[in-house]
């Protein structure tokens, strides 16, 4: 591990840097630059000021990085830990213009539903080789069913299929809230053929649902938990050959969505036996108002309730944060009420922000704790 | 009084391509074709071809004997047995639930008990009602999981309905012209189930057997379900059931090293207690272990489980009898 005298930054620096040698900096090295827990942040560019735009919790969202005295080069550097994942973007600002750009000097970017981040990778950081195509695996079939609804009209719903999916057979369900995102930036679609494949979970069927009006629908919203539970699920078992029991049913949610998916539960308890709730927005007050926008208001009444009231509304609960999401402090503090409602409970923290990155990497140990596959059947 | 194999040979794991050679030539079989029971992967899986290929290379002809494909047309032909069949999944469903809450509990309690720092002569009275407590979930289930299949084979006259019988007998009659039989690896539970179904046990006995992972878990006496490196977590051991007891006095741990954790000495220690007075035995890629109709032994050594969970390699043993001087590997191996 390097020490932070010893960073490549730290000896450029102190060289003098010329010209040249900030191209032979740039030429030498990968970036952004990582040296054990330092990650190093290199802008190069004519600019009033450089600041690198996070979504690190805790430390402010936008840093001001240095220049190197003399050159056109800025650079900040953190200490993240092993295995992180950070997004960001520079807002490079020139005179009273300010613009946010993606890293020039880094290839690998994600998009998300709000737009193109630069992604740095920390130290040991690799991309889950479950969350990428196997050609070896047999992919699972998509198609869409319409599905009849008294708040929002007719919706379309795309019902994935597993791989050698026969009639007779009866299979669990997953409802996936925000579904074209999950699939689109969650590889979904992808995770669930690998982890069939490899039998760490069972064969199962998925419907995607996608919200017309998310924070509408999402936040603590009566009508979609009638969706969910009464409208969706019927017509999912009069087309598809879907295990009928709580436990074979299960729901997942990420940042309201997983609001959505609690409180749906909450609205009927035992409906769902397995809830997989990503970064949940579970804001709450102690005392007086939120500070949050008046849209979350339902939702922090709800988790205010939720919390004076605890219930068991699910058998298995599956919840994932990200260290550098403000909502750790939310998710950390629902987890306890959670099991002391009697429910079986799993909670993982992650080096990784509110991101769909962040919920697909965290979609085998979620799914395979909520429906272990046969794995542990099978002996080769 | 269980009736054993006069030789077996168990493989290791069979990751990649199948190699059948070494196991057919300890076996010192006579002439003639070997049945083979691939069940375990659902017979339209290639590890049939695979078989029948590595057979033809070894100078033998396979006969498969379709226990999938059979057992698909017992409950075509027999609607009432098919869904009493069904129920008794469910049974064993419910069975398996209802032990594994009972087996949770009582695997922490013992784990609490032994980490409470109190001197062992006010501890140990409690380690040990707490080891007792596990044993007896264990007993308990494989006597409720017996009796459940007992009650089944009773309700619908398994042995005596036609569509069983025409299949057994037509298996009794491949089997009896053949050399030997192999068996796969595979689904534990579907092998089991489906040989238990056919009531196989009896016309398997006579003949020599070469199998691996599970397919040979269900020929020891005890089948144990096992995991440490589950993405969702380790497992916790569980005993599936009984197994057909045609090969004696082993419980087998096929891909030991990947399965698992070899530094956790407690877990390890739990796991040969609770097959004893059977041994633990482990096994992995590239290991044989040949039954000669009186010991087990190994060319390179049998990897065993000692009651303080170490694995120590013997080169024999006899099931019952005081065990060869172990070398101990160390329980990191």
């Amino acid at each position: 591990m390097s020490a932070a005298s010893e960073l490549a930054i730290q000896e450029l620096l102190l060289s003098g840097p010329t010209g040249d040698a900030v191209d032979a900096f740039i030429e030498a090295h990968d970036f952004p630059i990582r040296e054990g827990p330092h990650t190093t942040f290199v802008y190069r560019g004519e600019a009033t000021s450089v600041l690198l735009g996070h979504w690190l919790f805790g430390t402010a969202a936008a840093r001001e990085m240095e220049r190197v005295p003399g050159s056109n080069l800025w650079f900040l550097t953190l200490d993240l830990p092993a295995e992180s994942r950070v997004e960001y973007r520079f807002q490079r600002v020139r005179g009273t213009d300010a613009e946010w750009i993606l890293d020039p000097l880094n290839e690998r970017t994600v998009r998300d539903p709000f737009g193109v981040w630069s992604v740095c990778h920390g130290e040991g950081y690799r991309r889950p080789e479950w969350t990428e195509e196997d050609p070896q695996v047999g992919r699972g079939e998509l198609t869409v069913t319409h599905v009849r609804s008294r708040a929002f009209g007719t919706r379309p719903v795309s019902v994935y299929t597993p791989s050698g999916f026969r009639n007779r057979r009866r299979y669990p369900l997953l409802v996936v809230l925000d579904g074209e995102d999950y699939l689109r930036h969650a590889a979904c679609r992808t995770v669930l053929d690998n982890l069939i494949h490899r039998r760490e979970i069972p064969p199962l069927i998925a419907a995607f649902v996608t919200p017309a009006k998310r924070i509408r629908e999402y936040a603590d919203n009566p009508a979609h938990a009638e969706f969910l539970t009464s409208e969706l699920v019927s017509h999912l078992q009069t087309e598809f050959p879907i295990r009928l029991r709580p436990d074979d049913r299960g729901l997942v949610g990420a940042g309201l969505g997983a609001v959505a998916a609690l409180t749906a539960a909450w609205r009927y308890p035992g409906f769902f036996g397995k809830l997989l709730l990503s970064s949940g927005s579970f804001t709450f007050t102690d005392a007086g108002p939120s500070t949050r926008t008046a849209l979350l208001d339902p939702v922090v009444d709800f988790v205010n309730a939720y919390r004076a009231d605890l219930r068991r509304v699910s058998r298995r609960v599956f919840v994932s944060c990200g260290i550098y999401e403000p909502l750790i402090y939310e998710n950390r503090s629902l987890v306890p009420l959670l099991r002391e409602s009697g429910m079986e409970v799993r909670y993982v923290e992650a080096p990784d922000g509110h991101n769909w990155e962040n919920w697909r990497d965290r979609l085998r140990v979620g799914l395979s704790w909520l429906f272990p596959g046969p794995l542990w059947l099978y002996y080769r | 009084m269980a009736v054993h194999v006069p030789r077996a040979v168990v493989l290791g794991p069979q990751p990649g391509r199948i190699d059948l050679g070494p196991g057919l030539e300890a076996l010192e079989l006579p002439p003639g074709p070997v049945a083979a029971i691939t069940v375990g992967w659902r017979e339209t899986e290639p590890v049939l071809k695979e078989v029948e290929q590595e057979l033809g290379q070894c100078g033998r002809e396979a006969v498969p004997l379709h226990i999938g494909e059979r057992v698909g047309r017992v409950f075509e032909r027999d609607a009432p047995l098919a869904e009493a069949h069904r129920a008794l999944q469910e049974g064993l469903l419910a069975e398996e639930q209802l032990y594994g809450a009972r087996l949770r509990r009582a695997v922490e309690t013992a784990r609490e008990v032994v980490r409470l720092s109190v001197a062992e002569r006010y501890r140990d009275p409690y380690a040990e009602q707490a080891w007792q407590a596990i044993l007896a979930a264990d007993r308990f289930h494989v006597e409720r999981h017996a009796e459940l299949w007992q009650e089944f084979r009773e309700a619908v006259g398994l042995a005596e309905r036609p569509a069983i019988r025409e299949q057994r007998e037509e298996l009794e009659g491949l089997l009896a012209g053949a050399a030997a039989v192999v068996l796969t690896g595979g689904h534990v539970a579907v092998i089991r189930n489906r040989l238990l179904l056919l009531g196989l046990a009896d016309a398997l006995a006579p003949l020599p057997l070469l199998a691996w992972s599970a397919g040979a878990m269900v020929l020891t006496p005890r089948v144990v379900l096992f995991h440490d490196r589950l993405p969702g977590g380790a497992a916790r051991p569980e005993i599936l059931g009984d197994g057909l007891s045609l090969v004696p006095g082993i419980a087998l741990f096929p891909d030991a090293r990947i399965r698992l954790d070899l530094g956790d000495r407690q877990s390890l220690a739990e796991l040969s207690g609770r097959v004893n007075p059977d041994r633990a035995v482990l096994l992995d890629p590239g290991d044989l272990i040949h039954w000669d109709g009186r010991a087990w032994s190994s060319p390179h050594g049998v990897r065993l489980l000692s009651d303080d969970g170490e694995v120590e390699t013997v080169p024999s043993f006899v099931p019952g009898a005081p065990g060869a001087e172990p070398r101990t590997e160390g329980a990191a191996t």
